[in-house]
């Protein structure tokens, strides 16, 4: 009986040494936005986002705090988070999803991915699938991803006297560089 | 076989961990939950008049232009208020440049027509944090300014000293957002004139300005602000010895913003730009029986010395 116990929680151990290893979490790399329009470019870099990635269940998970955009002119951020996400009511946007294709995450290589998940935004669940490419290499994991998101499918209102200055359709980047879970 | 029936249930358990589907949550408690400062207590550094505990930004520079008019009921044969246009004729100015060099503390040049120039200094000491481990309920800054007054002198025959065109300010300022909606400021001052007109007139000048700024729309707020002296109100101390008594400051006014400006509107009994002129210089009396008080604008317009805030690699 000791010996069975011994044994079992050897391979309980391991067990859990291979689910944790199987996790990728965020070491550096940036999700930004970025509005063109005719009158102002509006550019925001988060250097602080959250992101897990489970590779035998093959899905993804971010979380970015709004406060943590930064923006080139101060003002812009406080109105961002002021006025548009409403940091203070919704503080973080987030997404959950799985890779669609059949890949082996294990493996060196790039992989061209569609994710379908939940991306939330300004209290607003939205079902998306998004493209992007993953790059494993030499136990590290990179995440690219460039994708739309419509401030009114969010109820992101712009008001009138700025519609000149942001622009509805705001392109997300994500590239981030992922590293086994501790 | 207890401790087998343990060790399994162990097992289970964190392997069920493992496998849940929620892993937004798993994530959230993993991440540290430090105490952001509120933003937008006020929509700029200042609530009208009154400093706010806003500062400007690390590389952000705010060029204001600031406007006092005359008083609204100036009578000239009996044609009240639209003899000069309700004031309008009759302008005190304020240019100002100012900067912030952290995101804590920032400096300030100024000029008001009249030969009046500022240096002023801004410093947050601390900062209104609500949730998560760190909290703090109010905002506390630190003003203060020197004022150069560069007219010619009253009187070249004498012996004149720089330091007697010198005067102070110094302000705590604390301040609370109490919601979206509320925010409050309670400002303890000193004014400092190294001259005064004469030895009963008291150099220091103590005041408690009191502020507040409610939000009406996303882009708009109603600002009001008063600030009581507490010494030298019985002073007939115009510093140029015109005899005019002096009256507490009191303003309303209406933030609006459009992208990068803030235009500020307001109705105030003062016509000076600067706390020493405002505070303790302020020669019209609020009433609003006969209709007496100033019209008066600020224009904001911030810009970025920033260039990019992409991670560098």
């Amino acid at each position: 009986m000791k010996k069975f116990i011994v044994a079992f929680s050897i391979m309980a151990l391991t067990l859990t040494q291979s689910a944790k290893a199987q996790m990728y979490t965020y070491k550096d790399g940036s999700v930004s936005f970025f509005s063109k329009t005719a009158m102002e470019d509006i550019d925001a870099h988060n250097t602080k986002t959250n992101v897990l990635l489970q590779i035998a269940e093959k899905k993804i998970a971010f979380i970015a705090y709004n406060t943590d955009f930064k923006f080139v002119s101060k003002l812009m951020e406080e109105h961002y988070n002021e006025k548009y996400v409403e940091s203070e009511k919704f503080p973080m946007a987030t997404f959950l999803g799985k890779i669609n294709e059949d890949i082996d995450l294990t493996k060196e290589g790039v992989y061209n991915v569609t994710v379908t998940g939940n991306f939330t935004l300004h209290g607003v669940v939205k079902e998306r699938t998004i493209p992007g490419t993953i790059t494993v290499k030499s136990g590290e994991i990179n995440v690219k991803a460039v994708f739309p998101v419509t401030c009114g499918d969010h109820k992101i209102i712009i008001p009138t006297l700025v519609v000149a200055k942001v622009s509805e359709k705001v392109d997300v980047t994500v590239n981030v560089n992922l590293v086994p879970k501790k | 076989m207890k401790k087998f029936t343990l060790i399994l249930i162990t097992i289970i358990i964190s392997y069920t961990a493992f496998a849940q589907d929620d892993m937004l949550s798993m994530m959230q408690k993993e991440m540290p939950s430090k105490a952001a400062p509120v933003f937008a207590t006020f929509k700029s550094t200042r609530i009208v008049n009154l400093q706010s505990n806003e500062t400007m930004k690390k590389k952000q520079l705010d060029f204001r232009i600031q406007h006092r008019f005359s008083p609204t009921n100036i009578n000239k044969d009996n044609v009240y208020g639209l003899y000069d246009m309700f004031g309008l004729d009759g302008a005190k100015m304020r240019m100002s440049l100012d900067y912030g060099i952290t995101d804590k503390i920032m400096v300030g040049v100024g000029r008001t027509n009249g030969g009046m120039y500022d240096l002023s200094v801004k410093a947050k000491l601390f900062e209104q944090k609500t949730k998560g481990k760190g909290t703090f309920p109010l905002s506390i800054d630190y003003f203060t300014n020197m004022g150069i007054n560069t007219t010619t002198w009253a009187d070249n025959s004498r012996q004149n000293f720089l330091t007697s065109r010198l005067t102070f300010v110094h302000q705590l300022i604390f301040a609370r957002k109490f919601n979206e909606w509320i925010s409050f400021a309670i400002t303890p001052t000193v004014v400092h004139h190294n001259l005064v007109y004469n030895s009963s007139v008291p150099n220091d000048i103590y005041a408690i300005g009191v502020g507040a700024s409610i939000k009406m729309t996303r882009s708009t707020r109603f600002n009001i602000e008063y600030i009581p002296r507490l010494n030298g109100r019985d002073q007939p101390t115009a510093l140029d010895g015109s005899g005019a008594t002096y009256f507490d400051s009191f303003a309303i006014g209406f933030d609006i913003e459009t992208g990068g400006h803030v235009f500020q509107l307001h109705f105030a009994n003062s016509q000076g730009l600067i706390e020493q002129q405002f505070i303790t210089e302020n020669t019209t009396k609020l009433d609003f029986k006969n209709f007496a008080f100033r019209l008066g604008f600020n224009i904001s317009r911030t810009f970025s010395m920033e260039k990019s805030t992409a991670p560098k690699n």
